[in-house]
């Protein structure tokens, strides 16, 4: 796969055979085999879904750039997860020595730079939803009432003057190499308001010794980037856990020094098993995550697949790649040949 | 009925196939008084000392790996 350049010890193929035993009858497999191919570039997955049937059924993590040749394909469809609980945003360092980023100013200035209506259309041709804090709209928490920072870059300059920095600030834009596009776009919007921008696009290994807490290749006071583009797809759709918990409250790659506030809040959510409670808890986490913008906040993205036009690709809205309701039509090539040669 | 420490019973309950490892837990899913009974052969039973708004989204995202994974692989690398 792209984008991974730490030695692979995965295996060429991982083989999923349907289990007709399974204990819960109205969830039995639909399909009877899936293979996961691991020697495949992106790219070349992308080529054979659309030029092509036999070889590769689905590809996830489809580039935005590609969805207009693989529409055109007579092979392959785009299938849109709209409604997923994935987040694109950026850390500021706040721990690093004598981090400039626990000014509070700053943090709303760098986020009245950001005109997300342009970077949703240039990153990613449309293919992102504006968020207010952290979450997506039908996250579990999500407030609708909360409105996203507004692109005002005088006020910005206005916020980086008052938090003394008058003549701009320097600051390192760090993202993984997936994330280049983005991290152009921010980086130049940044740049209109007074910050200067030294970009770096890290391997994901690398990337991972700079921003996760297990991984770090020197003290968190001593890592000198400013911000760090980050992708996250929250797999359990509570996000006191993921994102909040993960990015600021003590988890692994938590670059945020919170007010107590948040972390009470925190505390509240997991001391209730009352829904609405909880989710009540969770738009003031919200709230008071986008009133101290602890995060660079950027856009829910919408997630792309690759898809052969005789596969039914059932969706999950945490974006995990779970097949079991995914089937496939007559029409597939491998009900075709099945049909051909008989039962295996 | 059985109540037992959870994660001793887990490992117990899937030593056949040898699927959990109780090297890997999220925080808070295995805190001292946590307990798990096995109901029947398709259903547990989580016993927590007082109420745990998190312990479901803490099950999705347990991650279950034989003990092959954990012993040459784990989490560190992320690319798997």
């Amino acid at each position: 796969m792209d984008g991974f350049s730490l030695p692979d010890k995965r295996t060429d193929q991982v083989i999923l055979e349907a289990n007709p035993e399974y204990w819960d009858t109205t969830r039995l497999p639909r399909l009877h085999r899936i293979i996961f191919d691991n020697t495949l570039a992106q790219r070349d997955a992308v080529e054979l879904v659309k030029t092509g049937e036999g070889h590769v059924d689905l590809v996830s993590e489809l580039s935005p750039l590609e969805t207009l040749r693989v529409a055109e394909s007579s092979f392959a469809k785009v299938v849109k997860n709209r409604d997923n609980t994935g987040y694109l945003f950026g850390q500021f360092n706040m721990r690093k020595a004598g981090s400039p980023w626990r000014d509070v100013r700053l943090r709303q200035a760098a986020n009245m730079a950001i005109n997300r209506d342009d970077l949703i259309r240039y990153a990613t041709k449309g293919n992102g939803v504006i968020v207010p804090a952290l979450l997506a709209v039908n996250t579990f928490g999500y407030d609708p009432t909360l409105t996203p920072y507004a692109f005002d870059p005088v006020k910005a300059q206005a916020l980086l003057r008052e938090a003394g920095h008058p003549d701009g600030l320097a600051l390192t834009l760090i993202a993984p190499s997936a994330l280049e596009v983005q991290a152009t776009v921010v980086g130049k919007m940044l740049e209109q308001v007074g910050f200067t921008v030294e970009r770096q696009l890290l391997e994901p290994a690398v990337y991972n010794q700079k921003t996760d807490f297990r991984a770090l290749d020197q003290p968190a006071e001593q890592q000198a980037w400013d911000i760090a583009l980050t992708s996250f797809n929250d797999l359990t759709n509570f996000p006191a856990i993921q994102p909040y918990q993960r990015f600021a409250l003590d988890g692994p790659i938590d670059w945020v020094i919170e007010e107590p506030e948040l972390q009470q809040l925190y505390t509240q959510v997991l001391h209730t098993v009352d829904r609405e409670h909880q989710q009540a808890l969770i738009r003031q986490m919200e709230r008071h995550t986008r009133d101290q913008a602890y995060f660079l906040f950027l856009y829910n993205p919408i997630k792309l697949f690759a898809v052969n036009k005789a596969v039914e690709f059932v969706l999950y809205r945490t974006t995990i790649l779970n097949l079991t309701e995914t089937w496939v039509t007559e029409q597939h090539w491998s009900v075709r040949k099945q049909k051909a040669t008989g039962p295996e | 009925m059985r109540a037992v420490s959870w994660h001793a019973c887990l490992r117990k309950a899937s030593w056949k196939g040898d699927v959990v490892t109780g090297i890997y837990r999220p925080p808070g899913i295995a805190e001292p008084g946590s307990r798990l009974e096995i109901i029947d052969p398709y259903t547990v039973r989580f016993v927590f000392p007082e109420p745990d708004g998190g312990a479901m989204a803490r099950l999705v995202i347990m991650h279950m790996a034989n003990r092959q994974f954990h012993r040459e692989l784990g989490w560190g690398e992320k690319s798997w």
